[in-house]
């Protein structure tokens, strides 16, 4: 497992290092991204599907039950969601650092620091903005990233038991050249 | 901020205090719509992302991107393809249709 993280860090370096920093004037502008397969406490995608799959079975038969007036029951299967997710490498800041992003179609937002920690560059400017929220995007398309708001600076992520949202943060946001 | 050979100037980006289920990715390139990033910040409005910072800018000719991936039978391999500003006409057959 450990050795296999580390194929997989490499191939997202891989990715990062080919990404040349030129200005380039000519429309459109490709950018190769890495498919990428996490397998934090799931044995396989398949497995991870499964799962996924009895959740929101689950879920359904427990809206069933409240429909009719008994206790609703929350289903607490513990999964990991993102079996599957795109990245590509990003570079911010003068000079950049290079980041590894999920390409998300289902939110807008661009941030980064969750696991590399922020760099900041000389070209790099706090905008004192806050991140006060941040939609709930229930569409899984690409990364199947999904944003639930629970409260001020709070959201979850994935299928991880979204009732309880593991609370998670955004800080400030910054216009960087 | 350098996406490809994208350059993307004066691009609004949020830094994470902390976070939680990103073990191995640092963030999120959010291409959806501007319309999501409506008040998510303290001064209100719209966020510009990535795709419009780089259209109003002119450094690619059409406000939209295109997104290319296939299945795989691999643990992780790059066979996708994101294109800003147009789409890859080498990646489909016949016409594209808008639904």
């Amino acid at each position: 497992m450990a050795r296999l993280s580390a194929l997989l860090t490499i191939a997202v370096a891989a990715v990062a290092i080919s990404a040349k920093p030129i200005v380039v004037r000519n429309s459109p502008v490709t950018l190769p991204i890495a498919r990428r397969v996490n397998l934090t406490g799931t044995a396989n995608v398949l497995k991870a599907d499964q799962a996924r799959a009895k959740v929101l079975k689950g879920r359904s038969q427990a809206s069933k039950k409240a429909a009719v007036g008994k206790v609703f029951a929350d289903v607490d299967v513990p999964v990991t969601n993102t079996a599957v997710i795109y990245t590509a490498g990003v570079g911010v800041g003068t000079p950049p650092t290079t980041y590894n992003l999920i390409i998300d179609t289902g939110s807008s937002n661009t941030w980064v620091g969750a696991d590399s920690e922020y760099v900041q560059t000389s070209s790099s400017v706090d905008t004192g903005d806050e991140v006060v929220s941040l939609p709930w995007q229930p569409a899984c398309r690409i990364s199947c990233s999904v944003w639930k708001h629970r409260s001020t600076l709070t959201w979850g992520w994935g299928f991880r038991k979204s009732v309880t949202a593991r609370a998670s943060s955004l800080g400030r946001s910054s216009p960087i050249r | 901020m350098t996406i490809g050979g994208l350059v993307i100037e004066n691009q609004g980006v949020g830094v994470a205090e902390f976070a939680f289920g990103f073990g191995g990715v640092d963030g999120i390139l959010g291409i959806g719509p501007v319309d999501l990033t409506e008040g998510t910040t303290s001064s209100g409005g719209d966020i510009p992302t990535v795709l419009d910072t780089a259209f109003a800018a002119g450094s690619i000719d059409a406000n939209f991107i295109g997104v290319s991936f296939e299945p795989t039978t691999q643990d992780s391999v790059t066979n996708g393809e994101l294109t800003f500003g147009g789409v890859n006409e080498s990646k489909f057959t016949g016409q594209l249709a808008f639904v």
